[in-house]
Parts: structure tokens; sequence; C-alpha cells
């Protein structure tokens, strides 16, 4: 039993970072059957939530994905700051921190369409379904197509309860 | 929080995704939505530990060595 979801979602839930779960966990929250590997958040920017952020996954030693080692890559404070989305390798699984979303814009505009919940065991903050397939619909991927069918026949089959 | 759980508002169709519509195995849908937020998540890790590991063993199998069938004795 692998805690790729795990243990980046606690780390960050129990280092009070603010951050919403987007992404294809945030449409298996909803109930997509599709599998996704990864956990992507959108993150609050403000200067005492990078720290926070850069403090709660420091232990899970975050390198740039796909990037050689041996690069001189620390995710501080600073980083954070310098940057906005970061495609991460965390111990044990994979993590994308994004500042903005395409059609959704920050943390602060997503937080309206959000809602907590338990992921894993962390109580977290999840996207919302519509905005969810907003966003998807905003990023224009091809890749997206099958996923936002899904995420429109679970928000129909919702709708119709 | 939960504006958009239900509301009024509704999303403009569009053609392509509707076409996909077609494809999408529905049952599936509505067994998760049976579950609850931390089961279906549980459920998602379970098939991608399972995703992982069928994997794991392709790999593993490519990479073995092919070893020449000694010929057939008649």
């Amino acid at each position: 039993m692998s805690d790729r979801f795990e243990r980046p979602l606690r780390a960050l839930a129990e280092g009070g970072v603010r951050f919403i779960v987007v992404g294809g966990l945030a449409g298996a929250a909803h109930g997509a059957a599709r599998a996704t590997y990864d956990v992507d958040v959108v993150y609050d920017r403000s200067p005492e939530n990078l720290s926070r952020l850069a403090k709660a996954l420091a232990p899970l030693s975050p390198y740039l994905r796909g990037a050689p080692s041996g690069l001189p890559f620390g995710l501080d404070e600073k980083t954070l700051r310098a940057g906005l989305n970061f495609t991460l390798t965390v111990s044990g699984g994979d993590i994308d921190l994004l500042g903005e979303i395409a059609g959704g814009g920050g943390f602060a505009d997503l937080l309206p369409h959000s809602f907590e919940t338990e992921m894993f065991g962390a109580r977290v903050l999840c996207l919302g379904l519509r905005k969810l397939i907003e966003v998807k619909r905003a990023a224009g991927r091809p890749k997206d197509l099958e996923a936002i069918a899904e995420l429109e026949l679970l928000r129909e089959r919702l709708r119709g309860r | 929080m939960g504006r958009d759980a239900k509301g009024p508002d509704s999303l403009q169709p569009d053609p392509v995704i509707e076409a996909y519509k077609k494809d999408v195995d529905v049952t599936l849908l509505e067994e998760n939505l049976k579950l609850s937020i931390p089961e279906r998540l549980l459920k998602l890790r379970d098939f991608v530990d399972a995703l992982e590991e069928i994997h794991a063993h392709a790999r593993r199998e490519d990479e073995r060595p092919v070893r020449e069938t000694p010929p057939r004795a008649r």
C-alpha cells in the first residue's frame, strides 16, 4: 500500500499550509474513476504561507521532477517567492504546487469555490465540482477531454438527485 | 466555501465534450457516488497501486533476457 497521496497531503495539512486540492485527486473526490498519480494543489502565496509550505515539505526532500540529479535546488521561501508553479517529486510521490491555474486564478479566487473534506486522514480544502470543470475546460488540453466528460456526467447525476 | 456545490447555474454544453460522454462508463461513476469521499480516495489509491504493480511486472518481463528455445528432437 503506497502513501503517494497521503504523505504530501498530511505534511501540508499538519504544517498549517493554506492550499486547495485540484486536478485528478479532486476529481476522484467527486467520484471520477480515472487514475491519477500525483497531488495537485493551489497554494496561498502569502509570505507566511510560503514559509510554512517550505517547512512542511522539507522532510519529504522535494526535488524538481524530471531534472537531472545533483542540481543545487532547495525549496525554501525564496525559491517559492521567485517562482509560481513547481512540479516536484517528494518521498514516495509527486506533487504539483500551483500558484495559479488557468480559468481559476490563485488561492483567494478559488477559496469561495472550495469545501473542506477529509483526504487520507487529513482535513483539506478541495475544489468544488463546477469550478473543477471550468478550470479543466479553460486549460484546453486535449488529454483532459475525457476527464471533463466524466466530471460533467457526475455533476449531471448530482444535480438530478 | 461551498458556493458551487449545487446551484441554478449551468455550464454551456460543449459539443466535443458531449461526444466524449458517450464513451464514459457511467456504472463506475454511479458506484463511486455511493461511497464517501475518503472511501473514493482509498479506492483510487488501491487502483493506482495495482496499476503500478502491473507496470513493474511488465517492465521486469521486458528486461528478462530472451532464452533460445532448444530445437525439438524428432
